[in-house]
């Protein structure tokens, strides 16, 4: 310790990871791994795996409002709440409205979890790789820019993740969606996989295919030796899994650096900024205001990785001034927080099916249907850029009865089988556009002292057109397959409560037109790293966190390697 | 095998008998703390019967026994925003009046209750707030009723932990 700032400075350490959620806690893993001594800054409480999962084990009636929010919560936070995760059983790992400010330019939804394990505990848990029709797509449809790396440089980092963190999937052989390193597959129920020929048959195009998630189905060694087990097909991963069953940083990757010997974690921390010393031209530590305290301490480090989760890295970027860089670590052309996109689910379709009423399902399956990408991958073949992935999925249901008294009761205690019911939902394609933007208020600042964030996100015309295809296509495909009242909605949500937000500290060739470089440094500050949802280009359709991880472990690899070469 | 069920039933007697107090001991007044709507015992009673009617005892408890009518006044009070208590309460009081519910549904037979509620929920009553209150009731009754822990333990036994997802069963 140094009191020559007479501040607290720390300079024991390696590495530095911001950040604890899905690519935090993976920096951690990876750094220790290679035997760096690593600080993680996560700016929320301590979560222990298992122990602090207070409601995993809660029956539904020891849920005061059978996990219902009350009045007095929704109206406290309006914009948590529209949050389908922000429920009695999982509200105490989300951010509440009040918690963490900032203004909306245009509306959105910015949701949060700010606590060890970030994300990664409440998270939807899909991992769909990415290919080439993804990471060529700015190049090829001319948005954007070209991603600096393709498919071949990720893939053998894909399969090191999948192996790590249990994939649960089908190897389907579909060009737009890489098969990976399956755990075995979960099943599809008996009108799926109806649909599912149904598809085949009346489409050459399009597949339907179980959704691929970081579940263990099946564990192999490398689970057990993390004290994970099989899922237990609960489906209430949002309240952590006491059996270690979905992948989350609490339950694999932080307790996987911790037995190294080489993590700290530092907990209640929020980093202020990025310090950057203009003699070494690079950045030297990390300046971090205590949650509660307030009390300032500055740790130093010769290698930062920023996984603060898309926005709040923007944030902390944008607010990393100095003499040589006024307008934000590494920000030189102007460009960061800039070029957002995220994934549009405003829609949705729902049918029925009256025919198998003789089959039910049993247990409860944590992942669904999924129709990869069919528009445009192979050639530009409709109105719009881009395309949509489909999550699909279809539940036995039970007729709901209009009696009253006994014969109501008798209903409710013998329910006859009602006609299944399907949904739909889209996840579209966003095109990043520079008018998608964040930045720092000017005037008003959190309780931290950081500058407010002002974002200003939204919708444009090529996602209209391609909500407005997805219901066309889907009623298609529902009808074709002999589905009956076919329902579309377009809830209308803001950007954000996907929960997608991506960009602003993107990934590209050239200084001039990115920040970061194929190894996700900054071009300008080589020792920092960006690896979260901020760093990436375009948005693809899959669900980004497996992607995340995977650059996240590649970039770990990379920065190890250079440091050990003194080149950090 | 015996002796795992013998257990289990036992374990489940423990569960019920946690449970029941809350339910039986309510017979002196409006028993529950309530911030937001303000309900007379006498409301409270004629809820209890109200909820009874819709789920009654038969060869398992009813509504009453299991104590849902303070579910239905616990949701209403901490989950509905206060233009729906306004209208859950003014449907109350006109259901508790004499020309329509009060003693007169009380002192009714099983059948002509029914009938009352069946009216209640006609098409033409629609905009009311009677309406309102009853449909209310019924939601929270289901809801209450469903996820109690005795028609979960003992009725419907809900499965905390699965093991296994089957996708294509034959139902029994």
């Amino acid at each position: 310790m140094n009191t020559q700032m007479s501040k607290n400075i720390e300079t024991n350490f390696d590495a530095i990871v911001i950040g604890s959620g899905i690519s935090g806690g993976w920096a951690a893993k990876e750094l220790t791994g290679k035997g760096l001594k690593t600080l993680v800054i996560e700016r929320g409480r301590d979560v222990q795996h298992i122990k602090d999962y207070p409601t995993t084990n809660q029956n539904p009636w020891e849920f005061e409002h059978r996990n219902e929010l009350t009045e007095e919560i929704k109206q406290a936070n309006p914009i948590i709440s529209k949050c389908y995760a922000f429920r009695e059983d999982a509200m105490h790992f989300f951010v509440k409205d009040a918690e963490h400010p900032y203004i909306q330019e245009k509306p959105f939804d910015w949701v949060r979890g700010y606590q060890l394990g970030g994300k990664s505990l409440t998270w939807a848990r899909q991992t769909q790789r990415w290919s080439d029709y993804d990471f060529e797509g700015p190049k090829r449809d001319g948005f954007a820019v070209d991603w600096p790396i393709r498919y071949n440089d990720l893939e053998k980092w894909y399969s090191y993740v999948e192996k790590f963190i249990g994939v649960s999937g089908n190897k389907d052989n579909i060009p737009q969606l890489p098969d990976g390193d399956f755990l075995p597959p979960m099943e599809l129920t008996k009108v799926e996989k109806m649909l599912q020929q149904k598809i085949a048959s009346n489409y050459q195009d399009r597949q339907m295919i179980i959704g691929r998630c970081a579940h263990i189905s099946e564990p192999k060694d490398i689970h057990l030796e993390q004290g994970r087990s099989s899922c237990q097909y609960r489906n209430l991963c949002q309240r952590g899994c006491p059996f270690g069953g979905y992948f989350s940083s609490n339950a694999s990757t932080l307790p996987w650096a911790a037995r190294t010997g080489k993590l700290t974690i530092v907990t209640d921390s929020v980093a202020h900024s990025i310090i950057y010393d203009e003699k070494q031209q690079k950045a030297t530590g990390v300046k971090v205001i205590n949650a509660k305290t307030k009390a300032e301490t500055i740790y130093n480090a010769p290698i930062i990785f920023i996984n603060a989760g898309a926005l709040n890295t923007n944030l902390l970027l944008l607010n990393s001034k100095s003499k040589r860089f006024p307008n934000g670590l590494g920000n030189d052309n102007g460009l960061l927080g800039k070029y957002l996109a995220f994934h549009n689910y405003r829609g949705s379709v729902t049918a029925e099916y009256d025919g198998e009423l003789e089959y039910t399902i049993e247990g409860r399956r944590p992942t669904s249907g999924y129709m990869p990408r069919f528009r445009n991958v192979f050639k530009q073949d409709a109105d719009f850029l881009r395309g949509y992935a489909v999550g699909l999925g279809a539940s036995p249901s039970e007729q709901s009865s209009k009696n009253w008294g006994a014969d109501l009761k008798n209903d409710i205690l013998n329910p006859k089988p009602g006609p299944w019911k399907v949904k739909s939902h889209i996840m579209g394609e966003t095109i990043p556009k520079e008018t998608n933007k964040v930045w720092l208020d000017d005037q008003q600042k959190d309780e931290w002292g950081i500058p407010k964030l002002r974002i200003d996100i939204s919708y444009d015309e090529n996602d209209e057109k391609m909500l407005a295809d997805y219901f066309i296509q889907v009623t298609e495909m529902f009808s074709k397959a002999g589905f009956t009242n076919i329902k579309t909605k377009d809830s209308k949500q803001a950007p954000g409560l996907d929960i997608h937000e991506m960009g602003g500290v993107r990934m590209g060739k050239n200084p001039q037109t990115s920040l970061l470089n194929e190894w996700n440094q900054l071009h300008l500050c080589k020792n920092v790293f960006v690896t979260d949802g901020a760093c990436m280009t375009s948005t693809s359709t899959q669900n980004p966190s497996l992607t995340y991880m995977a650059l996240t472990a590649r970039a770990c690899d990379y920065a190890a390697s250079q440091f050990k070469n003194n080149q950090l | 095998m015996e002796r795992r069920t013998a257990i289990r039933h036992m374990a489940l007697l423990c569960a019920s008998a946690m449970l029941l107090p809350s339910c039986f001991n309510n017979q002196q007044g409006a028993s529950i703390s309530l911030q937001h709507i303000t309900i007379t015992a006498k409301q409270e009673q004629l809820l209890a019967e109200l909820v009874e009617t819709i789920i009654p005892k038969t060869d398992t408890p009813g509504a009453k026994e299991l104590g849902i009518h303070l579910f239905v006044l616990k949701m209403v009070n901490d989950c509905r925003p206060k233009e729906e208590q306004q209208r859950f309460m003014d449907g109350l009081q006109t259901f508790e009046n004499e020309n329509i519910g009060g003693a007169k549904f009380t002192d009714s037979s099983v059948q002509q209750r029914i009938n009352l509620l069946k009216e209640i929920m006609e098409a033409k009553n629609k905009e009311s707030n009677l309406q309102f209150f009853l449909k209310e009731v019924r939601k929270q009754t289901l809801k209450g009723y469903e996820q109690s822990e005795y028609v979960m333990t003992k009725l419907k036994p809900y499965i905390l932990v699965p093991g296994h997802f089957s996708g294509s069963v034959k139902r029994t």
